[in-house]
């Protein structure tokens, strides 16, 4: 089976290499595209810029921390939902609270899930990689209707 | 515009001779008075200053007085208004108290008539100031209220956010190094990790304990009508794990149902339960009581009693306080979030909370929330 690519946009460099490490050992970690804000996720997902020549794909997987420089994670969420092309994305807010505001305008913008940061790496480890194995792997996406 | 000033008098009359009899002898009653005969030329007046009572008449020509009292009132809503009307208008009188006018005298009349009548108008003029100003103190008050909240919502957001990120990397990094040095650490090094790890899991339990103590503090109230008799026995089956291989006997009195938010309440008991089961694991048979006292005032007194360890009263005053314990971490565990949740619940109910307890007695947490009235509703709503 080919395995999708997962897009990670986290600011925190240490957020980051924990996930890798946490996704390490099940294949999954070679598959992960780290970016590290909102405006780069868009020109990720839009193929522009930095990713210009980046593969007409889409990721199997979208994991967005909520707070980062720039453009923060609910509004790449709303612009990948507006995007007829990107909306069939799974996305996955990935965040260090739980604000109930956050989770309301979440799910008003259509994410997929809400996942708040365990502090205990054994329960992160175990939630990324629950997150990268049902989303990357298990579901089955919607068939592209354009290709 | 206080009580020591004299009192501001504007008298609005087009019939000049009576307009000036009424000014001179007004003023010397130590009113300070303000006579125009035009009532165009008043509301001109008015837009410009203040005055504590409007004295007109009703019948002038251009605008008359129902509308000059109604432009009056819009400039200023504490001003106090007296019409002046002749014998047989009575309707028109009270059109014009409808408008917003205070009082109104008959033509012609005698100073010993006006004089109470305009007395009464300088204790309504003081009365509608000190509304306003209190009025004005609420809402200066509210603002300041808003503006803490809004600084609450996001100190608790920097501390949920900004705190935790730290800790959860503190706890994974140290994770990470000792899942990288597995069997090479020698002597003390795994203990030294060990606390590493146990410390941040607490802190970031804390942190959580914190904030949740913080949201419930301004949680929204949904009231509405909670058996509490039948929340009793969710719990109790929410609590089975807790139980399991325990001999535990619960003993539910017949509960009222009581008036508040059941999200919450169920919190309450929730804590109360799951403490009174902690704190009785040491017997052979846990025994735990709830029951419910009605007071005079349509208030209960629910309890949970137990027949654990109890705890000593000399100590009961700190029992309620955010991170407080009784008992040592290594013989009961817990933060002592709880019973600080349990109280700042109630009170936003209304109640209290008490607590009696013995050592090695049992201890009984008490709490008041305001019963259901409606009897009907008992048996009605279900």
């Amino acid at each position: 089976m080919k395995l999708k690519r997962i897009l990670l946009a986290e600011d925190s460099p240490l957020d980051v290499e924990m996930t890798l490490e946490a996704l390490a050992g099940n294949g999954l970690a070679n598959a992960i595209d780290v970016v590290n804000d909102g405006v780069e996720a868009l020109d990720y997902l839009f193929r522009r810029e930095a990713f210009a020549a980046r593969p007409d794909e889409n990721p199997g997987l979208l994991i967005l921390d909520i707070k980062m420089p720039r453009l923060d994670g609910l509004q790449v969420l709303e612009q990948v939902k507006k995007a007829e092309h990107l909306r069939t994305i799974p996305v996955v807010i990935l965040t260090a609270s739980r604000q109930e505001k956050d989770l309301y305008q979440s799910y008003r913008l259509g994410v997929n899930a809400f996942v708040v940061k365990p502090v205990d790496f054994h329960e992160f480890a175990d939630a990324i990689k629950v997150l990268g194995l049902f989303w990357a792997i298990l579901n089955e996406p919607p068939p592209r209707s354009n290709s | 515009m206080t009580l020591q000033q004299p009192i501001s008098l504007l008298i609005v009359d087009d019939e000049e001779p009576q307009l000036k009899a009424l000014c001179v002898t007004l003023e010397a009653c130590g009113y300070s008075v303000h006579g125009i005969s035009s009532s165009q030329e008043a509301l001109v007046l008015l837009r410009r200053r203040t005055f504590d009572i409007l004295l007109t008449d009703l019948r002038m020509p251009g605008l008359d007085g129902l509308g000059l009292i109604a432009a009056a009132l819009e400039f200023d809503p504490t001003l106090v208004v007296v019409v002046m009307t002749g014998h047989g208008t009575i309707d028109t009188a009270v059109g014009a108290m409808k408008a917003g006018a205070l009082d109104y005298i008959l033509k012609p009349f005698k100073l010993s008539a006006i004089l109470p009548v305009l007395e009464r108008a300088s204790a309504m003029r003081n009365l509608r100031l000190r509304n306003l100003e209190l009025e004005m103190r609420v809402r200066d008050r509210t603002a300041e209220l808003e503006a803490a909240n809004k600084e609450l919502d996001a100190f608790s957001y920097s501390v949920s956010h900004d705190l935790r990120s730290p800790l959860r990397h503190i706890q994974g990094y140290a994770e990470m190094l000792a899942r990288s040095l597995d069997g090479k650490l020698e002597g003390k090094q795994p203990h030294y990790l060990g606390v590493i790890l146990d410390s941040t899991r607490r802190m970031g339990a804390l942190i959580d304990n914190l904030l949740e103590f913080a949201r419930l503090g301004r949680a929204e109230l949904r009231m509405g009508q909670v058996d509490m008799e039948g929340l009793v026995r969710e719990c109790i089956s929410q609590l089975h794990p807790e139980t399991e291989g325990r001999t535990v006997r619960w003993e539910v009195g017949p509960l009222p149902p009581a008036a508040g938010d059941r999200t919450l309440l169920a919190q309450v008991l929730m804590n109360l339960l799951s403490n009174a089961l902690k704190y009785s694991r040491t017997r052979a048979e846990t025994v735990v009581e709830i029951g419910c006292a009605p007071d005079k005032e349509g208030k209960g007194e629910y309890y949970v009693r137990d027949n654990g360890v109890g705890f000593d009263m000399k100590y009961a005053g700190r029992l309620f306080g955010v991170f407080q314990r009784m008992h040592r971490e290594s013989e009961f565990e817990g933060t002592g979030i709880g019973l600080a949740n349990v109280r700042s619940i109630v009170n936003r109910h209304g109640g209290n909370v008490r607590a009696e307890a013995e050592p090695e007695k049992g201890a009984t947490f008490h709490f008041t929330v305001r019963l259901h009235q409606d009897a009907d509703a008992i048996g009605g709503a279900k």
